[in-house]
Parts: C-alpha cells; sequence; structure tokens
C-alpha cells in the first residue's frame, strides 16, 4: 500500500499504534470529522503539511476496520445499501475509536 | 458525512447487544471497559435493556462508565441488582420507578454514592421510612421521586437533610402538615409534588417559604387557600374544594401561566380568579369542576389551553370563550352541552385554535360549516356526536348537501375523529378531500367497503381507524394503502376472515393491522417460532417490543402524567391493581397531539 | 436481601478505577497550554493535532474536563489582555488597522482551538452547561477587547468620524469599515446596537436635522428633492457596503424624518416651485421625486393627493364656469379631455399609476363636471361633432381611443339621462341627414353606452338604426314595384321611423307640391299595401331635398335644400315673386321655421336663390320674395343650410329640462314602488336614500321631487301615511 502515494494530494496517510500505515483517499478519510478538522484546520498543523496522522491509541485491526468502515459510507451515502459487518469481538473497541473519530 | 458523524458509534452498540452471544463475546474486555465514555456506555447499557439481555452480574462492567442507569418498569430488579449497581462509582441518575423488587434493603447499597444527583423510586412500594435511612449518605441528591412508595410522615421529615434538592415529588403519600413544616430547609426547591397527601391549609401557609418553587401540584388535598409563593408559575388544584389563590405581584416575579383545577369545587370562583393576575396565564384545566358561572374567563386573554370537558358550560355561557379567544390553540368541550348553535358563536373569535375537542356534545352537520372558518385546525375529535354526513334544506331532503366537504376549508387538518357518528357510507366521500389528514378514525356499524375505499386516497394518512364496519374479504383485498400509512385499525370489523387477514398483512408487510383475530394469529406463530430467532416480519417484531413496553409497568411512558390526574382518587387505586384492561385506552395515537409526549 | 448474600455479588472490595499518574491532569494541561500559547504567537507550525485532540480527548474522558475549560478561559483571557495593551498603543489611524488586524488573528486561532478541543466542545459543554468554544472566545474578545475602557470610545468616535468624513465627500477604506462593523455583529447583535448602531443613529438624525435646514433656506423644492434623494442613496449605499443589512431601515428613518417628514408642508407649498407649480409644468422627473420620497413618510402621499386634488378641484370649477368657454363645446370637451390627459399622464409617469391618486383624479372630475348642469349636452356635441367631420380620415384605433376618452368623461356624469336625450336628438338629426362619416364608429359608441349602462339605456338608439336599414330595403322595394314608371317625377327617399324611437316633436306636415304629393301618395299606398294596419305620418320638418335649378343666364345649379325650403321654392316655378304671407298660406309652414328657411334662402351669401324687399337680415311678415336671376356660384352643387343653432338656445334648453324631469317622474315613482313592496313599511328618509341609490347610475334625483312622487303615489293609493308616525309610509297592495 505504500506504494500508491502518488497522488499526494487525493490521498492520507493514517498509522496505527503499532506503526502500520494505511494509505486510503482524503475523501474517504474525512467521512471522520475528527479527521476532517486535522486535514482543514488552518495554521498549519503538521498532519496538515505531511498528510498522514498517526493514532497512538488505535491499534492495527480496529484501523483498518475504520478504513473499512470509511469506504463503506461512501458507498452508503451514494445509495448502495450493504450490510457493514461488525465482530462482537472488536465492538468496544471501535466502538471507542469512532467516538474519538466522531463517525 | 458531518451530520451522520455517529453513525459507526449506533452501529457498534447495535452490534454489541445483539443477542447474548455477542454479549459474552465482548464481557471480558474489563480494560477496554474501564475506559468507555460514559455517554457510550450509557448508551450501551440502555440498549442492552431494551434488547432484555441485562443481568445483575453484567452490571459490574459497567461500574467504572456508566453515570445514567434507567431500569424502571423493570420488576426483576432487586436486592442483587442493587448490590451492583451501588458500585457505580460515577452514577449521576438512577431511575429505579416501578421496580417492584426494589425494598429498602436493597436500598443499603447505594450508601455513599457521591456523585447521584437525581434518584426516581416512584411506586417502588416496599420501600419506606427505614429506606430513606439509606439515602441520607447521598448528600448531593437533586432530585427525588418517591410517590406512591410506601413513606409517611415520619420518613419524609428525613427528607430535609438534602439540602440540594431542587424536585421533590412526594406524590400519594399520606404525609401530613408536620412533614412539611420540616422540609422548609429545603429553599432550592423548585419543584414539588404532593398530590394526594394529606396536607391541610395550615401546612400550605409554609408553601411560602420557598422562594424558588415554581412547579406545585396539590392535587386530592385538603388545601382550600394557597398561599403567597413568590415564584410559582404551574399549579395544580384538581379535585380540591377551593377558596382562595392568593394574588401574586406580577411586576416582580413571573406570573401564573398554568392551573390545573380539574374537578375541583370553588367556593366562589369568580372571587377566586378575580384575585389572581389572571391576565398571564396560558393554560387552564377547569374539566369536571363544578362551575356555574364563567365571567371569570374574561380577565384570561392570553389564554392558549382552555380545558372545559364535562363542566356546564352551554351555547350561551360560550361567549365567554369567544371573548377570550384569540390566543386559544386548544378547546376541550367534551362532554358538555354544547350544541350547534354554540359554534357561530365561537367561529370568527378563535382564530388560532389548533385543537378542537366535541366529543360526546349533541352537535349536528350544521356545526360543520362553522367550524370550517377555523382556519388552523389541526385536531377535531367530533365523536360520540350527531354528525351524520348530510345537511338537509328542504324537509323532503332532495337538497342534500354534503357537509363533510365542508372541512375542506381546514387546509392544515392533521386529526379527525368521527367515531360513533351517524355517517352512512354514502356522506364519507368528501374525507377523500382532506388532503393533510394524517389521522383518521371511523367507527360505525353501517360503513363498508365503500367507505375504506373511499379514504384510501388520502396521501399523507399514517393511521386509519375503520372500527366495527362491515368489511369483506375482498373490500380488504382491494384496499391499496397509500405508503404513508403505517397503521390500519380493523378492530370489530366483522365478516373477514382469517386467511382474508393474513394474506393482507403479508401483501403490505409494512403496515400494522389491528384486529382481533390478528392477535390471535400471532399468538399462534410465536407458539412455533422460537422467539429468539431473527424477526423475520416488523409485525411480529412490534408486538414483542409494545410487550415490553406494556407489561412490567402500569402505563407506558408517554402519558402516564395526565393520565393520573383523570381519575380520582379511589379510581386511581384500583387502576393500580388491575392489569391494563383496554391498551388502546391509553395508546399514544389515540391522543390528540398536543397531548402526547415522547 | 440480607449481608451474606451481599459479599458474594461483591467483586471489587473497593471502588477504586484504572491508575493513572496523580500529575497526569497537570501534565497534560501543560501540553495544550503551551499548544495555545503557540497558536497565538504563529508559530502552530509542526504540531501535531492529533496529539493535543488526544491530550484534550482524554481529560475529558478522566473527567477532567472542568480543568481544561476554566485553563481555556484564563489562557485565552490572558492573551486578550496583551492583545489590548497592543490595541491601546497604535497610534491614530492606525487604531482601527491594528484592531483589525488582531481580530482576524483571534478568529484564527480561536478556530483552531476549538478544533483541537472538539471533543470537549462535543460532550462536556452541553452536558454541563458551558459556552462553546467559539463563542467563549467571541465573548472573551468582547469583554477584554471592545469593552476595555481605553478601546470603548475611541472605537466609537473613529468609526462615526470617518462616516462623517464620507458624508462630506472624503474616500475612507470601506473594506476596513466593513470589517470592523462584521466584527460587532459577530459579537452579537446587542453588541452593535449598543457600541455603534444607537450612537450613529443620534449622530446622524442631528447632522441631517441642520443640513436638511441649510438645504431649505438656499434651494427650491426641486432642487431640495434632489438633494434629499442623494442623501437616502447614499446612506442605503453605505449600509450595503458596510453596515448590518437591519440598519437600513432605521437610517432611511432618519433620513425620513430630519429631510422630509421635517419640512414636507413647506416643500409641497413652496413659493414658484412648490407642487403645483410642478404640475402645471408637467414636470414629471421633480413629480416622481416628490412621489417616491414622499410615500417613505407617514401621510407624505395624502398630502401630495390632497393638494393634487384640491387644484384639480380648482382649475376644473374655473373651466366649466368660465363663460367664453361656454361659447363652443366642442373646445370645452376638449379641454376636459386635455386636463385628463395631463393628469393621467403625471400619474402614470410620476405617481407609479397609484390606486388613490387615480381615485383623487376621478372624484375631482366628477366634482367638477357636475359643476355645470350644461355638460351632459356638451359632451354628446363633442360626439357629434367628431362624428359628423372630426373624425374623417382617422383609423379605426383613433376613434376608439377618442371615443374611450368620452366615455370616460360620461362615466364622472351625474345626469346621465339628460347626456341620453341629447345624445339621442344629435343621433336622429346624424342619421337623417346621412351625415355620420361611419356607422362603424356609431355602433361602436352605443356598445360602449351599452356595456356602460345596461340595455334600457342604448334600445331606443339601436332601434334607430333599426328603422334607418328597414327604410332602405322599402325603398328598393318600392322602386322595384314602381319600374313601369320613370318619367320625371321626382325621386322620393322615405325614412320610415318607429314612433317612441326617435326624439320628433309632433308637428302638422305642410303643404307638400302637387309632384311631390303624387308620389308621396304612391308610397303610402305600397307602405300600407305591405304592413297593413300601421298609420304614416309625414314629418315634413326634417326632410331634404336635392333640386335643379336654371338661373338668368341659363347657368344650372343643384340645390341641396330642407323639405321646407322645397316646398317655398317650388312655389317660385309658377311665379316671380310672392309674399310672406301667400308663402305661408301656400305652404302651411310654422311661422318660426318658415322665418328660418326664407332667412337661409334670402339672406345668406352665396346661397341667396331668393332675394327679399327690403332688403334686411330679418324676416318681417310683409316682406315680399323674388327669385334671384342673378344667382351665381362657383360650385355646382349648392348646399342651403337651415338657420340653426347647434347649441340649444336658452328656451330650448328649458324644454329639454322640462322633458328630462318629466322623464324622471315615472322612474322615481317605479324606484319606490319597488321598493315599497319589498320592505312594505319604511320611513322617509330611508326611501330617499334607497331610490337614490337605485337610480345614481341614472341621475341623481332631488329629495324634494322625490318627496313630490311619493305623494303622488299616496294620492293613487299606492302607499299610505302611518296613522301614529307621519314619517311612515306603507305599502298598499
Amino acid at each position: 500500500m505504500e506504494e500508491e502515494t502518488t497522488k499526494k494530494a487525493e490521498m492520507v496517510k493514517l498509522i496505527s499504534a503499532e506503526g502500520f500505515e494505511f494509505v486510503i483517499d482524503k475523501q474517504a478519510a474525512m467521512v471522520s470529522q475528527t479527521i476532517r478538522n486535522m486535514l482543514t484546520s488552518p495554521g498549519g498543523f503538521s498532519e496538515t503539511q505531511q498528510g498522514q496522522v498517526t493514532f497512538p491509541e488505535i491499534s492495527t485491526h480496529i484501523l483498518e476496520k475504520i478504513c473499512q468502515y470509511f469506504y463503506w459510507s461512501l458507498q452508503f451515502a451514494s445509495g448502495k445499501e450493504t450490510e457493514f459487518h461488525i465482530e462482537p469481538e472488536i465492538t468496544l473497541d471501535l466502538m471507542m475509536a469512532a467516538n474519538y473519530l466522531h463517525c | 458525512m458531518a451530520m451522520d458523524g455517529g453513525r459507526l458509534v449506533r452501529m457498534c452498540i447495535e452490534s454489541a447487544s445483539a443477542d447474548a452471544g455477542s454479549v459474552e463475546r465482548w464481557r471480558r474486555q474489563r480494560r477496554t471497559l474501564e475506559r468507555l465514555p460514559a455517554h457510550l456506555a450509557d448508551a450501551l447499557l440502555r440498549s442492552l435493556r431494551h434488547r432484555r439481555l441485562l443481568f445483575p452480574s453484567l452490571l459490574e462492567v459497567f461500574q467504572h462508565c456508566v453515570e445514567v442507569v434507567e431500569l424502571n418498569g423493570e420488576s426483576s430488579v432487586d436486592a442483587e441488582w442493587m448490590v451492583y449497581l451501588g458500585a457505580f462509582r460515577h452514577l449521576r441518575c438512577l431511575n429505579l420507578a416501578d421496580c417492584r423488587g426494589v425494598n429498602n434493603s436493597a436500598l443499603w447499597a447505594v450508601t455513599g454514592m457521591n456523585c447521584l444527583k437525581e434518584f426516581d423510586l416512584s411506586r417502588c412500594s416496599r420501600i419506606t421510612d427505614d429506606g430513606i435511612n439509606h439515602l441520607l449518605s447521598i448528600p448531593n441528591l437533586e432530585k427525588l421521586f418517591i410517590s406512591e412508595t410506601g413513606l409517611t410522615t415520619d420518613g419524609a421529615m428525613l427528607i430535609c437533610s438534602f439540602k440540594n434538592l431542587t424536585m421533590l415529588d412526594m406524590g400519594g403519600l399520606p404525609v401530613t402538615d408536620k412533614a412539611l413544616f420540616s422540609l422548609q430547609v429545603l429553599t432550592r426547591l423548585e419543584y414539588l409534588d404532593l398530590w394526594g397527601s394529606k396536607i391541610s391549609d395550615d401546612g400550605a401557609t409554609i408553601l411560602k417559604m420557598f422562594p424558588r418553587l415554581s412547579f406545585l401540584n396539590l392535587a386530592w388535598t385538603n388545601v382550600t387557600k394557597v398561599p403567597y409563593i413568590p415564584s410559582i408559575a404551574s399549579l395544580n388544584m384538581s379535585n380540591c374544594v377551593i377558596h382562595s389563590i392568593s394574588p401574586r405581584d406580577a411586576s416582580k416575579h413571573a406570573p401564573l401561566s398554568k392551573l390545573l383545577v380539574h374537578g375541583a369545587t370553588f367556593a366562589d370562583v369568580g372571587e377566586v380568579f378575580s384575585k389572581l393576575e389572571g391576565s398571564y396565564m396560558t393554560f387552564l384545566d377547569i374539566s369536571h369542576s363544578s362551575i356555574h358561572s364563567f365571567c371569570f374567563l374574561d380577565n384570561l386573554k392570553e389564554l392558549q389551553h382552555l380545558d372545559l370537558s364535562a363542566t356546564t358550560i352551554t351555547d350561551d355561557l360560550v361567549g365567554h370563550v369567544a371573548h377570550i379567544g384569540g390566543n386559544l390553540r386548544l378547546l376541550n368541550l367534551n362532554n358538555t352541552k354544547i350544541t350547534s348553535l354554540g359554534l357561530p358563536v365561537l367561529a370568527g373569535s378563535v382564530n388560532n385554535l389548533q385543537t378542537l375537542l366535541l366529543s360526546h356534545t349533541s352537535i349536528d352537520d350544521t356545526a360543520l360549516s362553522y367550524i370550517s372558518m377555523l382556519p388552523s385546525l389541526l385536531v377535531l375529535d367530533l365523536s360520540y356526536t350527531n354528525v351524520k354526513g348530510f345537511i338537509d334544506w328542504n324537509r323532503e331532503g332532495l337538497d342534500k348537501i354534503h357537509s363533510l366537504s365542508l372541512l375542506q376549508n381546514l387546509i392544515h387538518l392533521e386529526s379527525l375523529n368521527l367515531e360513533d357518528t351517524l355517517l352512512r357510507d354514502d356522506a364519507i366521500q368528501p374525507l377523500s378531500l382532506l388532503r393533510e389528514l394524517k389521522y383518521l378514525y371511523l367507527k360505525s356499524d353501517f360503513l363498508s367497503d365503500i367507505s375504506l375505499h373511499a379514504v384510501s386516497s388520502l396521501p399523507k394518512l399514517e393511521f386509519l381507524g375503520f372500527r366495527g364496519g362491515v368489511l369483506t374479504d375482498y373490500g380488504l383485498f382491494v384496499f391499496i394503502p397509500k405508503s404513508m400509512l403505517s397503521t390500519l385499525d380493523v378492530r370489530g370489523c366483522w365478516l373477514l376472515t382469517n386467511d382474508a387477514l393474513s394474506s393482507f398483512c403479508k401483501m403490505h408487510p409494512r403496515l400494522e393491522v389491528r384486529h382481533e383475530q390478528i392477535q390471535m394469529l400471532n399468538a399462534d406463530q410465536s407458539l412455533s417460532h422460537n422467539a429468539a430467532t431473527s424477526s423475520a416480519s416488523p409485525l411480529k417484531f412490534r408486538q414483542k417490543r409494545e410487550k415490553m413496553l406494556h407489561s412490567p409497568g402500569r402505563y407506558p411512558n408517554v402519558i402516564y402524567a395526565d393520565e393520573r390526574i383523570k381519575y380520582s382518587r379511589e379510581e386511581l387505586f384500583e387502576l393500580q391493581l388491575s392489569p391494563l384492561a383496554d391498551p388502546s385506552l391509553c395508546h399514544p395515537d389515540k391522543l390528540p397531539q398536543i397531548l402526547r409526549r415522547d | 436481601m440480607s449481608a451474606p448474600k451481599k459479599r458474594n455479588f461483591k467483586i471489587e472490595a473497593f471502588k477504586h478505577r484504572v491508575e493513572i499518574d496523580p500529575k497526569y491532569a497537570e501534565k497534560t494541561w501543560r501540553i495544550l497550554e503551551h499548544a495555545i500559547h503557540e497558536i497565538y504567537n504563529h508559530n502552530a507550525s509542526g504540531l501535531s493535532f492529533e496529539e493535543l485532540y488526544r491530550n484534550a480527548y482524554n481529560m475529558v474522558l478522566h473527567k477532567y474536563g472542568e480543568k481544561l475549560y476554566s485553563g481555556l478561559v484564563a489562557t485565552m483571557t490572558s492573551h486578550l489582555k496583551e492583545i489590548s495593551r497592543s490595541i491601546e498603543a497604535a497610534q491614530g489611524g492606525l487604531f482601527l488597522e491594528e484592531l483589525n488586524r488582531k481580530w482576524e488573528e483571534h478568529n484564527k486561532a480561536l478556530q483552531m482551538i476549538r478544533d483541537i478541543l472538539m471533543y470537549m466542545d462535543r460532550t462536556f459543554v452541553p452536558i454541563n452547561h458551558k459556552t462553546p468554544v467559539h463563542e467563549l472566545g467571541l465573548n472573551l474578545w468582547r469583554d477584554n477587547i471592545i469593552y476595555s475602557s481605553k478601546i470603548q470610545m475611541r472605537l466609537l468616535d473613529t468609526l462615526l468620524e470617518l462616516i462623517q468624513r464620507e458624508r462630506t465627500g472624503e474616500v475612507i477604506n470601506r473594506g476596513l469599515m466593513r470589517n470592523i462593523t462584521k466584527m460587532l455583529m459577530d459579537l452579537g447583535s446587542s453588541v452593535y446596537q449598543e457600541n455603534f448602531e444607537k450612537p450613529f443613529l443620534d449622530v446622524s438624525a442631528s447632522f441631517y436635522s441642520l443640513e436638511s435646514q441649510e438645504f431649505i433656506e438656499c434651494c427650491d423644492c426641486g432642487e431640495y428633492l434632489k438633494k434629499a434623494e442623494r442623501r437616502l442613496n447614499e446612506e442605503i449605499e453605505r449600509v450595503s457596503h458596510y453596515l448590518d443589512k437591519k440598519s437600513e431601515s432605521k437610517i432611511t428613518l432618519v433620513v425620513e424624518t430630519e429631510m422630509i417628514a421635517n419640512h414636507m408642508q413647506r416643500l409641497v407649498h413652496m413659493e414658484n416651485s412648490g407642487l403645483v407649480n410642478m404640475l402645471v409644468d408637467d414636470k414629471y422627473e421633480d413629480l416622481s421625486r416628490m412621489y417616491n420620497l414622499f410615500r417613505r413618510v407617514p401621510e407624505g402621499l395624502s398630502m401630495i393627493r390632497e393638494v393634487m386634488t384640491t387644484h384639480l378641484r380648482e382649475t376644473g370649477r374655473q373651466l366649466v364656469t368660465d363663460p367664453d368657454r361656454l361659447k363652443d363645446p366642442v373646445d370645452f370637451v376638449q379641454h376636459l379631455l386635455d386636463a385628463k390627459d395631463k393628469y393621467d399622464k403625471i400619474i402614470s409617469t410620476a405617481f407609479n399609476n397609484d390606486k388613490a391618486f387615480q381615485n383623487g383624479l376621478n372624484s375631482s372630475f366628477e366634482y367638477f363636471i357636475n359643476l355645470n348642469n350644461r355638460s351632459p349636452e356638451f359632451i354628446s356635441l363633442y360626439v357629434d361633432d367628431k362624428l359628423r367631420k372630426g373624425l374623417k380620415g382617422f383609423s379605426e384605433e383613433d376613434v376608439e381611443t377618442v371615443l374611450d376618452k368620452v366615455m370616460m368623461l360620461f362615466r364622472y356624469l351625474q345626469e346621465k339621462d339628460v347626456f341620453e336625450k341629447y345624445y339621442k336628438q344629435h343621433l336622429a338629426k346624424r342619421l337623417l341627414s346621412g351625415k355620420t362619416i361611419s356607422d362603424d364608429a356609431e355602433r361602436s359608441m352605443i356598445v360602449k353606452l351599452k356595456t356602460e349602462c345596461g340595455y334600457q339605456f342604448t334600445s331606443k338608439l339601436e332601434g334607430m338604426f333599426t328603422d334607418m336599414k328597414t327604410s332602405q330595403d322599402t325603398m328598393q322595394g318600392f322602386y322595384a314595384s314602381q319600374s313601369f314608371d320613370t318619367g320625371d317625377s321626382p325621386t322620393l327617399a322615405v325614412q320610415v321611423l318607429t314612433t317612441g324611437s326617435w326624439p320628433t316633436q309632433p308637428s302638422p306636415p305642410c303643404n307638400l307640391p302637387a309632384e311631390i304629393l303624387g308620389v308621396c301618395e304612391r308610397f303610402r299606398a305600397f307602405y300600407l299595401g305591405t304592413h297593413t294596419g300601421r298609420r304614416l305620418t309625414w314629418q315634413t320638418n326634417m326632410g331634404t331635398a336635392d333640386l335643379k335649378a336654371t338661373f338668368g343666364k341659363g347657368q344650372k345649379h343643384e340645390l341641396n335644400v330642407s323639405t321646407y325650403q322645397m316646398c317655398i321654392l317650388m312655389l317660385f316655378n309658377s311665379s316671380d315673386h310672392l309674399s310672406y304671407k301667400e308663402i305661408i298660406q301656400a305652404t302651411n309652414i310654422p311661422a318660426a321655421d318658415l322665418k328660418r328657411c326664407l332667412q337661409s334662402l334670402a339672406c345668406v351669401k352665396g346661397k341667396n336663390v331668393l332675394r327679399k324687399e327690403p332688403m334686411s337680415k330679418d324676416i318681417a311678415e310683409d316682406d315680399a320674395f323674388y327669385f334671384n336671376d342673378k344667382f351665381t356660384s362657383k360650385f355646382f352643387k349648392v348646399k342651403i343650410g337651415t338657420v340653426v343653432a347647434q347649441k340649444e338656445s336658452e328656451p330650448e334648453k328649458q324644454e329639454t329640462r322640462q322633458r328630462v324631469e318629466e322623464d324622471r317622474k315615472p322612474q322615481i315613482e317605479a324606484a319606490i314602488v319597488r321598493i315599497m313592496k319589498s320592505r312594505r313599511v319604511l320611513d322617509h328618509n330611508n326611501i330617499v336614500a334607497e331610490v337614490t341609490k337605485q337610480l345614481q347610475a341614472r341621475f341623481l334625483p332631488n329629495p324634494v321631487v322625490i318627496k313630490k312622487r311619493i305623494e303622488s303615489l299616496i294620492e293613487r293609493e299606492f302607499l299610505e301615511r302611518d296613522k301614529v308616525d307621519r314619517k311612515l309610509y306603507r305599502y298598499l297592495a
């Protein structure tokens, strides 16, 4: 995934607690109100400059699920109503991450 | 996307409380649960409760995170639950209303809960004076609800130690003046409910000591004189004998805006009202009260809500209502001697009226032309009247006018009740002109397929009541509900067969159909299926939920506050013991919109 | 539920939670506080948003929300105090710019701070009823900057001074002004109102009060209005550039009050340039300006209207009562029409077609037209003139326009029945003399009257047209039947007029010459042969004749004369001179008519086919008449008119008046009976009122006449007086 950073302006990099990197569309990442603020707030925060955000408190498998949700949410908004399955084991952690990311 | 920002959170809560198996898969994640933000924890707990997945030992995992617990109506809550709840160190609000399993010793567990601000023990009848002792170690309590518990004067006197109380509900307790005297130290009180207590005029004099008191309920007490209370805005004196309500200096304080005197007896009604600064009053309920003169209404120019049901108001006296009608939003004239002759007086003066209730009066079709002159009307109740749908201009009946077509002038009308009127099939057609109608109630032995089809075209109809009519299987089969329709009530319609009903339900799965045979149908089905299987039919799912709402408590949340005052004390206690006889009586759909509470 | 059982459930002995560093909150806050400092010092670049957000998130989660919030308030306040000092230190004109710069910086910082504290805003703030971060930042700015004792007055003074300078023509930095007022609005509408708008309005009021005083002393009305309009537009423009939209109505109210309302009276009545002068001189632009300015102030338009109608009534009254004007009816009506056109144009171009003004115009016209009771006659004469000759060569549309205008005047008439009477006479003359220029125009006029007044009004007029048409057909039939007998007997053209449709006065027929009598008798036989049961009477006073005459030197002329004149001239076929008495005996023409005929045959130069002795203008009973051998004319056809006054003479007028009054009697009686039939009992005043109401479309009945009619009806036992109350009448079936 790391190789796909050609279109830098359109993509952002999300880094998990363990250091795994997810490069996703900026549009998808902005499903999260928190990430939207991070990438659009004025004043030149490092996230805006580098196009990447590190989440030291979100583990890799949760962040992966979050990214899946971003894409699912875009699809859902465009009228494609599929089910988004959440395994019961991760519900609590995912819920907290979702709360943190406001999505 | 910013708008539905919380969707993933909601989906997680749903997934976490999908079934008992799901719960088992996350409940061991102790560390995560400890870090759970309070509002998420509260929401998760609420969801588990609604899905009947909550049990005492599961509570333990929430002890560090939850702030609000609502278990009202759960009869299974007992000492075991309470022990776990006692460990909720951040608990801010605990609602145990109608939890009959809670007794004095169970309350021991809440000792020392420093964060608890709001505690509802309403109708926990096993709580007595001793139980209050356990609460004394919760000094920060701000809202306490102990109505209809086993408390007596002695217990009530202990309440004076909750110095921060702003809200106290002691309704239905046999407490005396002595208790009230002891409470005068609670100077922060804003809300005090004393209905059905043994407070007398002596005790009432103390009420002036509460400088912030704005809501006061003295219904079913022996209080006849209400003293000057500086901040009072809402006063309930229903079923009291009233001698005087002290005048207040409106220039200094928020004036009395709401007065309920349902079923009250007045020594001299004119005298009582002449002393009130009535020009600020917006809400007045004098239903069922023994009043013969209505002159006092003339000063209440700001009234928006006026309930005159079951009073002695007549056509001759209705001019008093017209006189102050400019601001009226709701007018209840149910069970009065008002006839069609009284409506010309009202038309033209109550132009902002949104709700007009004329049930159980002898009005007939000639009234409709005057009702149709009330442009803002949303809710109209004409049930149990002499409306027949036609006006005969001459005796031969040759020039029949469809009187219901007059109602099409009411371009905002949303709810219309025509149950038990003299309507026949040939009068129904004009109802299809009421394009904004959302709720329509018909009930008659004389209506048939034709009438059902006549109203089927109403585009915004959500609820259609068509009770007691002559419906055939074919008539139901060709009835095509519009997409907005969510409920079709055909209870009491005969000729319909089981097969026709069930195939109709299958054809329209989103529609809730009410009929005696459907309830039997469902009972059969739920026997054959396992209740735990996923709810394929929304109909069944709804039935299940409704059961859960109704069975544990006596009243659904939505309306109990209003229902309470409509019964005499004896009736009320009787009701308390009987199972809910007719759920339709208090179904929210039946209520006029204005009375509904969500 | 006893104690031992309880212990089984108790899993943790103590109520404690995950251990955290006791200094955790303080440490975390330091990080955030540092970040806020950096943001205010424009050093935020490179800070990690995620880290700051996470720290704020964790503080709230661990229930240190209060510490975070109060820390924010303290930090932001201290920064704002510093900013306040730097703004205070700014010199002169730099003050506003510094304020604006710092405001922009604060806003940017505030947005960043709000973003990193978003979680607090979402959860902690609503539950604890705190002010959200953005609003908090604005409130702190307001309290520490705007309400600072060293800034508050200085800011206001600076703003007001700049506006004053702009009013005197200087160019100021509008962008800066906009930013500053926008700031005040962002801080809440009350901040804008208290700290700028109210003082601004006060200062403006005294400015315009002074200026308007100055203008009114040295300008004429038109000039003053121009200046006021410019000021008003300037203020509206000012609002659009840099004030709150809601200020527009307030500042325009100030200008309107000071410049218009306070001087309205004086402006309207200004000598030589006031409203009346503008109306007289058709100053559309000035009038339009006055209208648009005055409509903004209470009573403004009603004042213009008042003055306009008063002026109009006065000039109208002069017009219709001017004895010179009465000499020429056509000119009289033309003046009315011109006045109407003039004011119509003023109202449409300058007064926005205002309905109230149109009503004022109409009521004025109605008022003065009816001041002269000859108006109905004159209007009919005007139409007569137009339809005889005035409209020759006009296009159909132009004819319509003229007729429509006449109808407008007609609508103002109270005595429509008098008009009808005259119109009938004039129409009859036009039709019988064949003088009408266009049948279409005639019919169009009838249709207009019909739409205006209904069928009854025009049925007789239409009857006249029908008669004309039938007569034509009858004549064709007559000549077809007489084809064998051509000879040189005279050609007859008969118009058969239905009795009652035409305004004829019965006059005894004169003795027709034998040649004519023969053909007339043949026609009578023909007509009665086809229409049995009718009676024909010859109206010899109304016809015309064409005569071929040969004079002394053999020159031939065709003479166009009236029937009476023909009878006279035919006598000269058999003798050369006749006395007046011989003529009257031979013809049996009524004396007055005879005199008029002889006058036009003998006394008009160029038409004098007869010679009179003695030569004089008037006809005397002992005059003698000779065939004028020496008659010459350069025309072959000579039209010899009858000397008739177009306008009615005084006695004729009296006579018409009388006839009108006679005609009104049955109408009034009919109205009284109609009313009493339905009401049965009614008192006198009410009858008068109702009768007037019923009849006013045709005329205004005189109450005295109504009273007389009531008495007449009582006599004829249609009504009776109440025995007790003499004012009460009762209908007798």
